[in-house]
């Protein structure tokens, strides 16, 4: 079994289309005022500017359809168990009953938008990360913290520690499986047995991974540091960004679509 | 020139104080090859650190001089800027998710114009021969690779020196022989200065002087010929010559005319003019 497979969502898909060179800043910026539209809507109408909206993005960004129904598959178990709790656990008008359970219409429409909402979500989430490069996120959550550097927030070293972090991410995942076959190699019983026992399990595998990453974060600091890093020092970066066209066009289509879902509130 | 004079370094720990390295005199001349060796716990890699600039030493200096100068004050060495220094395992030593963004970080540091690390990112990247890995996230190249992608991030810094602390221990023989030759490359063609800490006598045999460490304390110091030709330092620093010169000697005892062969090549074609 490999940890390092089929997780999409943080996923980067490397492209030249409109949506992948705009603006990281932007596209992280859009994607908030996204999430915001989708978290202030209160019916299943009001998702539909913002359905558009990423539908559009997504047949821009020329990131195969597969690739977020990969990233949604993850969060179905969590789709299917909300939509099983609204639907049962929902008063209203009845339309189906069997013995205490009970079916109501206003439960299977709060089912159906929080459905529309765990996706848009994810829609919204992959398309980000799936068109930006790590490096570019970090970058451009930093610039987004930036004004909170006059009330002392590091934004820098936190964009910095974010970037470190995803590029440990395989490297744990490889050192974590390579543990695992060590310990089943020595006669380990990984996950077998009863709850405890299986937490138990967990315990030699979880010890040498902790060992093995604060000695990695201890070399990595002195490897850091011999490339002369230092904590609050300016630097300058690799990367620049200029804001184009396209970042207008997506800043003002995302506006749009936080204007349209209001615009359809007031009119019901 | 790095030079150290009367270097010692000492650690507290819940034992007192211990010796890490004691009265160690030395000189790296510019563009020079020097191999560091040493058994484990000899204190190697302190002293790589120490020379790097990572490091102050508990007494005594640490300097780059200009050569010819007799003693120091010289200024002292700044890490990544005058000392590139290369760890053991790469994995732990790359910062970022890409191998070009990699080599920038340095530079993003020193806080260069992007234009400037555009160019020393593409140098760094033809130099190693890593052009076609320059989006490759780091996890996805071998051993050699990843330690190349290391030594690129170092050299785009334009250190006058370059400390390989063990940096092939983890590499296979192929991929060893791999990195070494292209920091000898480097060497001859930017006249870099590279300092080789190894505990492996085979690195040595490119090297035009060896360091021969035990105990924290130089037992031996020369042209690699000279000092193995005393085995007995090496011995005592708990390191066994390489496997030519070991068969060198026995040739010795029979033909005393046999020459030190410090490789393979250098044996088998003694060896031919002996028949």
């Amino acid at each position: 079994m490999s940890f390092s497979q089929g997780f999409v969502l943080g996923q980067h898909y490397p492209g030249s289309s409109p949506v992948h060179r705009s603006s990281a800043l932007v596209k992280l910026i859009a994607t908030i005022i996204v999430m915001v539209t989708i978290f202030v809507a209160v019916n299943t109408s009001e998702y539909l500017p913002v359905a558009l909206f990423l539908l559009s993005g997504i047949m821009v960004s020329r990131i195969p359809a597969r690739f977020f129904l990969r990233g949604i598959k993850p969060i179905l178990f969590l789709i299917v168990l909300t939509v099983a709790v609204q639907i049962l656990f929902t008063p209203g008008d009845s339309i189906w009953r069997f013995g205490v359970v009970r079916v109501t219409s206003q439960g299977l429409v709060l089912a159906a938008f929080i459905t529309c909402r765990l996706v848009l979500l994810t829609l919204a989430s992959v398309l980000l990360t799936a068109s930006t490069s790590p490096i570019e996120l970090t970058d451009a959550i930093s610039d987004l913290l930036k004004p909170f550097r006059y009330i002392g927030l590091p934004s820098a070293e936190i964009a910095l520690v974010m970037s470190i972090a995803m590029r440990f991410v395989p490297t744990i995942l490889e050192e974590t499986e390579r543990i695992i076959r060590a310990q089943v190699s020595r006669g380990a019983r990984i996950g077998e047995g009863g709850l405890v026992a299986r937490m138990r399990s967990f315990i030699p595998i979880l010890v040498p991974l902790f060992v093995s990453s604060f000695r990695r974060a201890d070399d990595l600091a002195i490897a850091m540091e011999a490339r002369g890093f230092r904590v609050n020092q300016p630097r300058t970066r690799y990367h620049l960004r200029g804001f184009h066209a396209v970042d207008l066009v997506i800043l003002v289509f995302s506006l749009v679509t936080l204007g349209a879902a209001v615009l359809l509130r007031v009119w019901r | 020139m790095i030079r150290l004079d009367k270097v010692s370094f000492s650690i507290e720990t819940s034992a007192g104080a211990v010796q890490v390295l004691r009265d160690i005199d030395l000189q790296f001349p510019d563009g020079s090859i020097t191999a560091i060796v040493g058994p484990n716990g000899s204190g190697k890699s302190t002293l790589a650190r120490l020379i790097s600039g990572l490091l102050c030493p508990s007494s005594g200096v640490v300097a780059l001089v200009d050569e010819g100068t007799a003693s120091p004050p010289g200024r002292r060495v700044c890490p990544g800027v005058d000392v590139g220094l290369v760890f053991q395992n790469p994995d732990n030593q790359l910062v970022a998710t890409t191998v070009e963004d990699d080599i920038a970080f340095g530079l993003e540091n020193l806080s260069l114009s992007h234009a400037e690390m555009v160019n020393r990112v593409d140098d760094a990247l033809d130099m190693l021969g890593l052009r076609e890995f320059r989006a490759y996230p780091p996890h996805r190249l071998s051993g050699g690779q990843k330690q190349k992608v290391a030594i690129a991030g170092v050299l785009a810094m334009k250190p006058a020196f370059l400390v390989l602390d063990e940096a092939t221990s983890l590499l296979d023989p192929s991929n060893r022989q791999e990195v070494m030759r292209a920091v000898f490359d480097l060497n001859r063609e930017l006249g870099i200065g590279v300092i080789v800490v190894t505990h492996l006598l085979d690195e040595v045999l490119g090297t035009s002087r060896m360091v021969v460490l035990a105990g924290g304390i130089v037992i031996a110091s020369g042209e690699p010929r000279d000092v193995f030709a005393a085995e007995d330092s090496v011995r005592c620093g708990g390191l066994v010559p390489p496997l030519s010169a070991r068969a060198s000697r026995l040739m010795q005892l029979r033909w005393p005319d046999f020459p030190l062969c410090l490789d393979v090549d250098e044996f088998v074609e003694a060896a031919c003019l002996l028949s």
